[in-house]
């Protein structure tokens, strides 16, 4: 299986008030097409960060210190997405990787319908496409009266001039006209039209009644469909989901996992999924990473996770599962200020194993077994 | 040995609040604008308490409120040695006026914010703690004079009470209460669903007990931005409606009334326009760095209660 | 529910609301004896003979309830009370004033919204930065100036020194001509019936004096509303949505203008409502020092001259004005805010 994804030490600072966080330091991690990668740790361990470095919108104060994101595109071009302008970022967003966010509603603007918001991402990137479409179907043949004629001829100059060169001069001054900007409403109906289809991918029922309503008008199960909607719109190669269920009820969440399953089969799409829940990572993921105070300490496949954890972080996290009979245990100590993280292995202080060695030098990844890698003093 | 009880477990149950305080302290300290804002504010201060021996009143003047005429002519004139400020149309003394007007600046502001809070905070916390058939009254009452310019209805009980400082102040009050009344209501209607509260209840606390000790202190919070705001914009009102001759009278030490007198004198000469330049400008200066430091520190709370608020 | 049924409802609901417009002035009418509310009504000293015959006719010595509904009759007829302070009607009076300070509304309120809100938006984009430093100083600075110190403080500079901009609406020889017979004057906004009747000279002329007293305003007013533009612009910028706009690929400029200003806006509208009534119901001050014909200027010599028909007819109006405004910031706001007229 081909990589599609591969950050190489990735830095991220926040500059605050109290001082410069240490967020992210030398975090190494790469996507292999297809799959579904787990990244698993505490608030505040970095997870988000992470999934907003790749999109390269991580916000002020905080800011990409070092570090590579090699990602391969459609296209089958490989760039570092670090080192690209905006109107290349632009492309990438929502195209060829997506986000889906916490909060169910959230992502959602709550003065536009569901069927405008997944509408816009797919004029933003299927623009080509629609157009086609539209020249095709509608303008192929220009006839009736001649006041009509007149106006389909210059809708089919405009979309035609949509295809071939979206920012022209003339395109432009067309759209402040008060009356001919009515020319791209015909393609705001067939975005529509694509945007209901993409619901009903959703399973949602009556997919176009849902997307001429509001997001306050439905429910936090609906809002997340949509906002998985909105994400997979443009077929993209990568989705990021952080943390999409966790603020849902059980059942809503089952459904929202088993559709994310389902949705992965059909698009072909890789997912990374970031979340707290350890029971989630076991039905989700093929591999998994576990993140602690901004570094990786573990990754390996899901099952080699629970049945042979090896770092002292990880071992702690699967002891906190609840379980019948057993006594309630947590990880002795609090999550470290990473405006001075703890020197060497950022996990020393609450490690029942720590050595001194812990203290001074910050353990590298090493491959214990195959696909197997841990950064820890006691292997290597 | 009682007191010292008392006062520790005063300092328990206000802990909280004083943490916040102390917060807050430290926040505006950082800002230097606001640090701005309070050394005017302290100038001002100083100014108004020292008012007596910067500018003395003349030997058995009836009072100290009225600016000492030089003279009757209606000419000014410019800074001198024995009027540092010059003098207005009709002799008044200008820097007298704005020495002292200073005291009447701070009158003002902190008796009509002084009365609004308290109206406020007595209303809004009743209404919002008992809910009911009281807070639709008082709502439905507030919503009334909402319903008005706020400035015209001022202007309207000025007129009726006949035109004069006090009745400006009085129109401002009656007019500013609802203001605090509503903010005071909503946090009151936000805390008092909080457990402390009940717990207050459940150890058997008077109505007023638990009012005052536990839901107040944590309720002013946002009072304190839109207080000291309110210090600087009433001074402003108030000023404009002398300025319109609606408020103190003719020779008072009030800012407002010491730019009305000098309509006349602003074009200046045909040699010179600028030649009454101190007849309005210095006492506009007065008025506007008055306002602009309580601003400067207005703003500084907003600023630093917005995310504090938004934390809980 | 739908916007139509929204408007409806909300039209609907401005009857009762007046009807405690009026009771409220009726209430601060009662302040006064039959006697002093008779003469009100009186334009001349002599009639003052005949007090008892209008006390009388008005039915002012009544119960308060049944005087209430003769009082709003007269009102409904036009009938507000006889304004000394300009020797004309109230209701007269009015009509005669309003025309200058709309010319002054016409002009300042577009200018003010277009650069308030636009000031706002800068400020919040470009957060901690010099831009919004600036921004912000000048906000400050225009909330703290006091409006006649500044008003007269440009008529010192502009009109005193330089000679630019006069004060007053129209100059001599352009009033002259104006009240002549040649001038028709349609609506008694001078600009626009400078260009009616194709006078354009007239037109340049009622221009140059509006330059300063629209200044003024705008210099205290947009520093309130860029204010409150800018706060509810930084909320909106931190919330989710405008993250996952940017997510999803939009430009900048889009994500900006598309998804937060929107929603900026909702508390902005309110705001501007407020301005634009305030304005409406008088620039008392800016029509005192540059000696504008306007209400705000009536209301106040009135008020100064003990004038009480005067005061109140201008408190009716006003808050008539101040409820249609706030009628039609509700309106727009259920426009805007798909969660309002939806319920």
């Amino acid at each position: 299986m081909e990589e599609i994804l591969n950050i190489k030490n990735l830095v991220v600072r926040f500059y605050t008030y109290e001082g410069v966080v240490k967020a992210i330091e030398g975090v190494n991690l790469s996507l292999k097409k297809g799959e579904t990668l787990g990244l698993v740790g505490e608030t505040g361990s970095g997870k988000s960060v992470t999934s907003l470095s790749i999109l390269a919108l991580v916000p002020p104060p905080g800011k990409v210190e070092d570090g590579e994101i090699f990602f391969k595109c459609k296209d089958g071009r490989k760039l570092n997405l670090l080192k690209l302008g905006e109107k290349e970022l632009m492309h990438i967003r929502g195209n060829e990787i997506s986000m889906v966010f916490q909060e169910p509603g959230a992502a959602l603007n709550p003065l536009y319908t569901i069927g405008e918001q997944i509408a816009e991402a797919i004029i933003l990137h299927r623009r080509k496409e629609l157009c086609r479409k539209i020249l095709e179907k509608e303008l192929r043949s220009v006839n009736g009266l001649p006041f009509k004629k007149l106006l389909l001829r210059f809708e089919k100059w405009a979309y035609k001039k949509l295809l071939e060169d979206p920012n022209s001069l003339s395109l432009k001054i067309v759209s402040k006209i008060p009356l001919l900007n009515l020319y791209s409403r015909r393609l705001k109906k067939y975005a529509k039209k694509e945007a209901v289809k993409i619901l009903r991918d959703m399973r949602i029922a009556d997919p176009e009644r849902v997307a001429d309503m509001y997001p306050h008008e439905l429910s936090g199960g609906m809002k997340q469909r949509a906002v998985i909607a909105m994400a997979l719109a443009c077929n993209p190669i990568l989705l990021i989901a952080d943390e999409p269920t966790t603020n849902l009820d059980v059942t809503v969440q089952a459904q929202i996992l088993n559709l994310i399953r389902e949705l992965k089969k059909q698009f072909d799409t890789t997912v990374l999924y970031i979340t707290h829940d350890l029971g989630v990572i076991a039905e989700m993921c093929n591999r998994v990473a576990v993140m602690y105070a901004g570094v990786i300490c573990e990754l390996a496949e899901v099952n080699r996770i629970f049945e042979k954890p090896l770092h002292p972080y990880t071992k702690a996290l699967l002891e906190c599962i609840p379980r019948p009979g057993k006594k309630f245990k947590s990880i002795k100590g609090e999550v470290p200020n990473l405006i001075n993280p703890p020197p060497g292995c950022r996990f020393h202080p609450r490690c029942p194993w720590a050595m001194e060695i812990c203290s001074k030098v910050t353990p590298k990844m090493v491959e214990v077994e195959k696909g197997h890698y841990v950064a820890c003093h006691l292997y290597g | 040995m009682v007191l010292r009880v008392r006062f520790e477990s005063f300092k328990k149950e206000a802990g909280p609040t004083i943490r916040e305080l102390k917060f807050i302290v430290k926040r505006i300290r950082k800002s230097p604008l606001s640090i701005v804002g309070i050394i005017i504010i302290l100038t001002f201060v100083a100014i108004a308490i020292l008012a007596p021996i910067l500018a003395p009143p003349p030997e058995g003047w009836y009072d100290p409120y009225m600016i000492p005429r030089d003279g009757f002519s209606v000419t000014p004139r410019p800074p001198s040695p024995e009027h540092l400020f010059g003098t207005a149309e009709g002799q008044y003394d200008i820097y007298y006026g704005c020495i002292w007007g200073t005291r009447t600046a701070f009158r003002v502001g902190l008796i009509v914010v002084g009365c609004t809070v308290l109206m406020g905070i007595a209303i809004g916390s009743i209404s919002g703690y008992y809910g009911g058939k009281i807070d639709e009254i008082f709502m439905r009452l507030t919503d009334v004079i909402y319903a008005f310019p706020g400035i015209v209805l001022v202007m309207v009980l000025v007129v009726i009470l006949g035109p004069s400082l006090e009745s400006v102040m009085m129109a401002i009050i009656l007019v500013g209460w609802p203001t605090y009344a509503r903010l005071v209501r909503g946090e009151v209607l936000r805390i008092k669903q909080e457990d402390f509260v009940e717990a207050a209840k459940a150890m058997g606390c008077s109505d007023f007990r638990v009012i005052v000790r536990h839901v107040l202190p944590n309720a002013i919070f946002p009072l304190l931005a839109v207080a000291t705001l309110d210090m600087g914009s009433i001074v402003l009102t108030v000023a404009a409606f002398s300025f319109l001759g609606l408020g103190a009278p003719i020779g008072y030490a009030d800012w407002g009334q010491m730019i009305a007198l000098s309509r006349n004198w602003i074009i200046g000469t045909p040699a010179n326009p600028y030649e009454y330049w101190y007849t309005f400008i210095i006492p506009g200066i007065f008025i506007f760095t008055f306002v602009l430091g309580w601003g400067l520190l207005g703003d500084a709370f907003r600023d630093i209660l917005d995310p504090m608020l938004r934390r809980r | 529910m739908g916007l139509t049924t929204y408007v409806v409802r909300r039209l609907l609901l401005l009857i009762p609301t007046m009807i405690g417009v009026t009771l409220l002035i009726f209430a601060l009418v009662q302040f006064f004896s039959p006697i002093e509310r008779a003469s009100l009504y009186i334009r001349d000293p002599r009639q003052a003979r005949s007090l008892e015959s209008i006390i009388e006719k008005y039915h002012l010595n009544d119960p308060p309830h049944i005087q209430y509904f003769y009082w709003l009759n007269e009102v409904l007829h036009g009938n507000l009370g006889w304004s000394k302070s300009v020797n004309m009607p109230v209701v007269q009076a009015i009509f005669e004033f309003l025309p200058a300070t709309l010319e002054l509304t016409i002009y300042a309120i577009p200018i003010i919204l277009v650069v308030g809100v636009w000031l706002g938006k800068m400020a919040a984009v470009h957060k901690d930065t010099a831009v919004d430093h600036i921004i912000r100083a000048f906000a400050i600075i225009g909330w703290s100036l006091p409006t006649f110190w500044s008003a007269i403080i440009l008529l010192a500079v502009f009109y005193g020194h330089l000679k630019l901009f006069p004060p007053e609406r129209l100059s001599t020889e352009a009033s002259l001509f104006v009240n002549s017979p040649n001038f028709i004057r349609y609506t008694r906004i001078n600009t626009i019936d400078a260009l009616l009747n194709g006078q354009p000279w007239i037109f340049f002329d009622a221009l140059r004096h509006l330059v300063l007293p629209v200044l003024n305003l705008t210099i205290v007013i947009v520093a309130i509303l860029m204010r409150v533009v800018r706060s509810s612009m930084l909320e909106a910028l931190g919330k989710t949505y405008v993250l996952a706009a940017r997510a999803k690929g939009l430009p900048e400029k889009e994500v900006i203008n598309k998804h937060a200003m929107r929603n900026a806006m909702i508390p902005a509208v309110t705001l501007a409502g407020a301005l634009v009534a305030g304005m409406l119901t008088g620039l008392v001050i800016t029509e005192t020092v540059f000696n504008i014909p306007g209400i705000g200027r009536w209301a106040v010599n009135a008020a100064i001259q003990l004038d009480i028909p005067a005061v109140l007819g201008f408190a009716l109006f006003a808050s008539l004005v101040y409820v249609i405004t706030n009628l039609i910031v509700d309106i727009l706001y259920a426009y805007i805010d798909p969660r309002i007229r939806l319920g």
